[in-house]
């Protein structure tokens, strides 16, 4: 019963076919066929700075000569298409041909213990630095003999400036001697690395030691392509480099920002909003390198780049693309004939029971009372919510939703007549002593109230599904995944197999308590109380009947001054806050303007909003301090 | 995935929450592939899941979710692959260091020196070499162990069945010399079986008389022993031979039961073969394995409520005779709720394996089928 | 690296592992030193109040105490107890304090045992030496095996490894795993970057309670896997432990690592030697299967029971297998809750090298696997 939707995708897959299918081209066109700086970065050291999930690993592993050429010798493939011409678009391609020979190296843990042996620092980067070259020339040269496409005799490499003696210290420029000495440096500087005790300076493997540059010597590489032959530019992307120790990754970008550098070089690394300065905390340094951005190296940010907007709708699609992918291989759905993944979670608007809408009228008339509204001034209310209605897009009109706007109208004229302001309520008032009004706030305050007073499913759909998955592509497959295996039962059970309202929302709901149930992570307890506790009081202020945040709050706010020393400080709610949005509990946006004031947002993810029951559009934030944050986390 | 089976299921069970569905549906394919449906009685087409819903249906449906959930959380399934474990562990766990405390003994030495000395070494060999390993049923498969222990232990030392002949104890006593011209007679002999519940059919004493498969073996060791020394030839095992009596599987119950009684026998059988009897297994079940009550009253509830009084009579038919009234509880009222792969076993509850007519009362549907020549 | 002895490993279990240490450590002429955790974990203590009692002064220890960040205050407690504990058993013992991570937050637990081991002065009367692998986390108690073997392999004296083991107190202690799966420190495995053939991996991940997020991340750490082999507990003390980690592993099992059910490897829970033999001719059987066609990579992950890690250690040591795990950034634990101390620990000895064993192989080769250049300590005279 494998459905394909709960493997965590690409880093699992293990053919590369598979891998095509399902990978998006989107990031390339995103982020780096409309970068300003696209002419140079094959040649400059590049920074790639990717959220997690935004997909960069992807990206990585897309780019790689061998799926690029696996790519290229099937053209009639619908997916090869599009995958080229993105590939052509980021400049990989040059006329139908390959441009660049990539090969992804991920710096994996073996790359940090170097900084643990007892040697100097500019030895341990050394020998990190000969490492990677001898992997990146040894990947370069599988990749490029994979599929027996090529043999190692008809590869030649070209070097530009570069000495008798350094050639010689490469290997040559023929493929083979090229092979055999990143081998021999590879395995002498692997047995130190490996080593329980590792030897004396004096006693280090010369191998280890004799000076390795082919970054500096190599600028091409001349093969066969399709009978003739090809020049192309060579390019190695080091994957995850905020792996490596700080002080290590400063000494290691130095070196490989160095002007002699021929070879392409990337270094992708995961986003920290929280601490700009870790991650960048070379700015600074590599300024005393006399580095500076833009002129000595680029960064492409893979995430906000773009409006909001269009970043949604660029996931939107990209999922849909996924999901569509997916589906026709879940063992349940074989031999069917299935329509695209969006029409199975339909956004047909849930309709209330008789019963349930009894209730409801009864309630809304004992606010009525509550509030001292006439029976005038109700209708003139309902009046206003008709004309809205009628004039919305919005394909959820139905009649529960105008009772509930209703009500929360109800609520802010008692308020805004009444002499008492009652103290539980905020300074903060987004609309103070205007006339009452029925807008889209209104109606989706209305909705959050209806899931609470009636349990009318809040969170269905396409484009709430993909909300609530943050932009990232791997929650999309679980959330989805959750769904997909609540249709097998209907194929069991012989029912159609789109899910209806109240089912999506079941089902997300559940799935997102169990993701959460699941964090394992440092400080995941602490995590999980403080999106809880603000989560609680997220709620009840949105689900007070005058709504004062429309659609509700989902976030807090901290004045971004206060946030700026909490992250300077040793302080372990930093930690707490990092591991939060790691590992996707929450998003937090610096700067952010409201009300003349500049915040720090930390938004609660959309699996924490599913949970709680909170709405998934973004805006409404409760405001606080650190304290109110080291309190919840407790 | 078996839509068909689970759709059954499904409806059996009336779960109206999908929620449910969906999850119950994970977790019963999952148990299927990875256990269940290896089930030795089932067949393409009909394995754990459609038996499984033919099972619930014979319970009124008030009573389905306490079989449901018995079949969930009380459910013991011991596999092939869990059993081969037990049948290779026999003889590095069990055999090795029992003989290495023996050649300590007669080196003069703690157990732990054995390795480092040569006298210890030799008596180790001496002492395996004279060791007869004996099958007491198929399960015992013997040829499994015998496989796992090529090496270290010949064909000649191993014996599928225990109703040896008379040709075949002389061909034993010429090939013990085979690897030494020193041993003429084994001095220790292992019986192996693959499971018991109760001891019972092993050693029993009722109505003042001893039974059971020792009993039996004793008997045919002192009628071999006459038989090859009529010929003028030596028996190929030692009097007074120290006898081990080893389980792959058994229980507490089990455990305690053959270790009072075989101490009994050594004391009282004037015509016993042997000089020491112990009792080993390799996997031991808890007491707390057996269904009781306070604890699980639903289940046994089921037991009376879904019992046919056929079963017992086609037990006494077949046994001639039993220690109990009926057999809602399994043989031997043991109530284990255990299945093993090849076959379930008669002291687990009926209501797992048992299949009658309905001619005088409940039709039992079994779950996993017991095939047996009595009940 | 032959050790053919481990065939009949010299091992005791329970009640016996009194009876053997009576015999064996009232010696006088047993020196040895104790190496072991000096932490919260409640069985920290047990094994060495048994030497303690046979050994006297004869007895000399090296407890580790492993710092991990900001622990609970609770823990911190307990963990002061135990080495208080230690000390009155062990006078004149050196608590070592080693970091767990470095300040980048990084793993680096293998690097610091081992210069602790390396700087530690081991008596050159010391004629054993016991690694009580009990409440030591795999990334201390890995390295630390393997040097201390080494050393003792070196000098002919004899290795012990002791544990005792409860799972349902492990299934009470609940960890945090850190961001990034890696090798134990000296168990990277061979280098096979050269290789003229594919190298085909076979993942050997120890299925435990409530480690389901640590065992995915160190799943999706190694890649092309050929086959995964789920290790789960039979027999065990529950005869449902088994199938309570199937049903919790559900979804790897069946979505995210497709394993075949045969693939699945049961284990015994009390006895290491059931898990090494089975490891090894796991190995064997798969080095012969794809000899020639394919190189064969064994990655083991023992993130449970220290019985089944000690089985896996002997692998790995015996067929230079790498180990792959991820470290704890935090424990959680009550020591309060009933099923703590409802069941009793159960004990297991082990005899790896020394004279017991001279009967039956030459002392092993000294050590060639791709570290230790350097010794420590003198070369025996």
């Amino acid at each position: 019963m494998a459905n394909p939707f709960l493997r965590r995708a690409t880093e699992y897959i293990r053919d590369d076919t598979t891998f095509l299918e399902i990978v998006s081209p989107a990031p390339l066109t995103t982020f780096l066929a409309e970068h300003p700086r696209k002419a140079d970065i094959f040649d400059l050291p590049i920074r790639v700075v990717g959220a997690p999930g935004s997909g960069k690993t992807m990206l990585a592993m897309l780019a790689e000569f061998r799926l690029v050429e696996m790519i290229l010798r099937d053209p009639t493939n619908d997916t090869n298409k599009q995958l080229s011409v993105a590939l052509a678009g980021a400049g990989f391609l040059d006329d139908g041909k390959p441009a660049v020979a990539a090969v992804r190296i991920p710096m994996e843990s073996e790359y940090r213990d170097f900084w643990e042996l007892p040697y100097e620092d500019s030895v341990k980067t050394k020998l990190a630095l000969w490492l990677v070259q001898a992997r990146t020339m040894l990947g370069l040269l599988r990749g490029l003999t994979n599929g027996d496409h090529r043999r190692l005799d008809e590869i030649r490499f070209i070097a530009r400036d570069a000495s008798e003696a350094q050639l010689e210290q490469i290997g040559g420029l023929t493929a083979a001697g090229i092979r055999d000495r990143a081998l021999e440096v590879q395995r002498a500087i692997y047995s130190i690395g490996a080593s329980l005790l590792p030897p004396d300076i004096d006693k280090l493997p010369k191998a280890a030691t004799d000076p390795y540059q082919p970054f500096e010597c190599i600028q091409e590489i001349d093969i066969p392509w399709m009978g003739g032959r090809l020049t192309i530019k060579p390019l190695a992307i080091l994957d995850d480099v905020h792996a490596l120790h700080p002080d290590q990754f400063e000494q290691i970008f130095t070196a490989l920002a160095r002007r002699e550098i021929k070879f392409g070089r990337w270094l992708m690394m995961r986003l920290d909003a929280l601490s700009p300065g870790a991650v960048f905390r070379s700015a600074r340094s590599v300024a005393t390198h006399n580095l500076k951005p833009d002129r000595d190296y680029v960064d492409i940010f893979m995430q906000g780049g773009e409006s909001r907007d269009k970043e949604r709708r660029r996931f939107r699609d990209m999922a849909a693309d996924m999901a569509d992918r997916y589906l026709p291989r879940v063992t349940a759905f074989r031999n069917r004939n299935l329509p695209p993944f969006r029409r199975l979670v339909p956004d047909e608007p849930p309709r209330l029971s008789e019963a349930k809408m009894r209730e409801l009228e009864a309630l809304i008339d004992r606010d009525q009372r509550r509030f001292d509204v006439t029976p005038a001034r109700r209708a003139t209310i309902e009046e206003l919510v008709a004309g809205y209605l009628a004039g919305t897009q919005s394909g959820d009109r139905e009649r529960e939703v105008s009772l509930a706007m209703v009500r929360v109208l109800m609520a802010r004229y008692a308020n805004r007549v009444s002499d008492q302001q009652v103290s539980l309520f905020e300074d903060f008032d987004p609309e103070p002593r205007t006339p009452l009004k029925a807008n889209a706030a209104v109606a989706e305050a209305a909705r959050l109230h209806l899931q609470a007073l009636s349990g009318r499913a809040l969170h269905y759909g396409f484009d709430a599904l993909c909300d609530a998955s943050n932009e990232n592509a791997e929650l999309f497959l679980q959330l989805a995944g959750a769904l997909v295996a609540r249709m097998e039962t209907q194929a069991i059970r012989g029912r159609v197999l789109a899910l209806p309202a109240n089912a999506q929302q079941d089902v997300l709901r559940a799935k997102a308590a169990e993701i959460m149930d699941g964090w394992a992570f440092p400080f995941a307890r602490h995590v999980r109380a403080m999106v809880d506790g603000i989560a609680a009081d997220c709620r009840e202020v949105s689900l007070l009947p005058h709504a004062r945040l429309g659609a509700g709050a989902n976030a807090v706010g901290v004045l971004e001054e206060e946030m700026g020393k909490l992250l300077l400080a040793n302080d372990e709610l930093a930690l707490i806050l990092k591991y939060a949005v790691a590992h996707g509990a929450i998003e937090v946006t610096r700067n952010y303007g409201q009300g003349s004031k500049d915040w720090c947002l930390i938004e609660l993810s959309g699996v924490v909003a599913l949970s709680h029951g909170l709405t998934l559009r973004r805006g409404g934030f409760l405001e606080r301090d650190t304290d109110y944050l080291r309190e919840k986390g407790a | 995935m078996n839509l068909f089976g689970l759709r059954l299921i499904a409806q059996i069970m009336n779960w109206t929450d999908d929620g449910v569905a969906t999850a119950e549906y994970t977790w019963l394919s999952l148990m299927a592939a990875t256990k269940y449906d290896g089930y030795s009685d089932f067949r393409a087409g009909s394995r754990f899941t459609e038996n499984f819903a033919i099972w619930l249906k014979q319970f009124d449906a008030e009573d389905r979710q306490t079989a449901y959930d018995f079949i969930k959380r009380r459910l013991v399934y011991i596999s092939n692959a869990e059993l081969y474990r037990a049948i290779e562990a026999f003889y590095p766990e069990t055999v090795t260091p029992h003989l290495r405390r023996l050649a300590a003994q007669q080196a003069g030495i703690q157990p732990h020196e054995v390795w480092g000395s040569g006298d210890g070494v030799a008596a180790f060999k001496r002492i395996k070499r004279r060791s007869l390993f004996i099958g007491m049923s198929d399960g015992s498969r013997i040829d499994i162990m015998r496989r796992a222990n090529s090496g270290r232990i010949t064909q000649e030392q191993v014996v599928p069945m225990m109703n040896i002949g008379t040709e075949k104890w002389l061909d034993l006593a010429k090939k013990i010399k085979e690897a030494d011209a020193g041993d003429t007679q084994f001095e220790h002999v292992y019986l192996i079986d693959d499971f018991t519940a109760s001891g019972t059919t092993f050693i029993r004493f009722k109505d003042g008389k001893w039974n059971g498969k020792l009993q039996k073996f004793n008997d045919m060791l002192i009628g071999a022993r006459e038989a090859v020394e009529a010929q003028g030839k030596t028996f190929p095992i030692v009097e007074n031979y120290a006898l081990h009596i080893h389980h792959y599987v058994s229980t507490t119950q089990a455990h305690e039961a053959l270790l009072e009684r075989t101490e009994r026998a050594n004391r009282e059988w004037s015509d016993r073969t042997f000089g020491s009897i112990d009792v080993t297994q390799g996997t031991l079940l808890p007491a707390s394995l057996k269904l009781t009550a306070g604890r699980d009253d639903a289940v046994i509830a089921l037991c009376e409520k879904y019992y046919n009084h056929d079963l017992y009579l086609r037990l006494i038919e077949h046994a001639g005779e039993a220690e109990q009234s009926d057999l809602k509880m399994g043989y031997a009222d043991c109530a284990l709720p255990l299945i093993l792969e090849h076959n379930t076993p008669n002291n687990s509850i009926p209501l797992l394996w048992a299949e009658t007519t309905g001619e005088n009362g409940h039709a039992m549907q079994p779950l996993f089928r017991r095939r047996d020549r009595h009940g | 690296m032959a050790h053919d002895h481990w065939e009949n490993c010299v091992a005791h279990f329970d009640a016996q592992v009194d009876v053997f240490a009576k015999e064996y450590f009232s010696q006088a002429d047993v020196h040895c030193l104790l190496v072991a955790a000096a932490g919260f974990d409640p069985r920290s203590i047990g094994i060495a109040t048994l030497l303690a009692g046979h050994l006297g002064d004869r007895l000399s220890g090296l407890f580790v105490r492993e710092e991990r960040g900001t622990p609970d205050a609770g823990l911190v407690t307990l963990a002061d107890q135990n080495a208080e504990q230690l000390r009155a058993l062990v006078p004149g013992c050196e608590i070592a304090a080693v970091d767990i991570f470095g300040n980048d937050n990084a793993p680096v637990a293998g690097a610091r045992i081992a210069s602790v081991i390396r700087d530690y002065d081991i008596a050159d009367e010391t004629t054993d030496i016991v690694l009580d692998m009990t409440a030591l986390s795999i990334g201390v108690a890995f390295p630390a095996a393997r040097l201390l073997l080494d050393h003792c392999e070196r000098r002919g004296i004899a290795f012990h490894i002791m544990i005792a083991s409860n799972p349902e107190l492990d299934d009470a202690i609940a960890s945090e795993p850190a961001d990034r799966p890696m090798a134990v420190r000296g168990f990277a495995g061979t280098d096979h970057s050269d290789a003229a053939l594919e190298i085909s991996r076979i993942w050997v991940p120890q299925l435990a309670k409530g480690r389901s997020a640590a065992l995915t991340a160190i799943g999706r750490s190694i890649r092309d896997t050929y086959k995964i082999c789920p290790v789960v507990p039979f027999p065990a003390r529950d005869p449902r432990r088994a199938d309570a980690l199937i049903a919790e592993y559900g979804t790897q099992l069946i979505d995210e690592w497709q394993v075949d059910p045969r693939d699945l490897v049961y284990v015994s829970e009390s006895n290491p030697l059931d898990c090494y033999r089975t490891l090894s001719t796991l190995t064997k059987r798969y080095a012969d299967a794809v000899d020639q066609i394919f190189v064969p990579s064994i990655i083991l992950s023992p993130v449970g029971s220290r019985v089944m890690a000690a089985g896996a250690l002997m692998a790995a040591i015996e067929h230079d297998l790498p180990v792959q795990y991820i470290e704890t950034v935090r424990y959680d634990f009550d020591p309060a809750k009933p099923a703590v101390t409802a069941a009793p620990d159960m004990r297991v000895h082990l005899l790896l090298s020394g004279p017991a064993y001279s009967e039956l192989d030459a002392p092993p080769a000294a050590t060639n696997w791709p570290s230790a250049p350097k010794t420590f300590g003198d070369e025996p005279a």
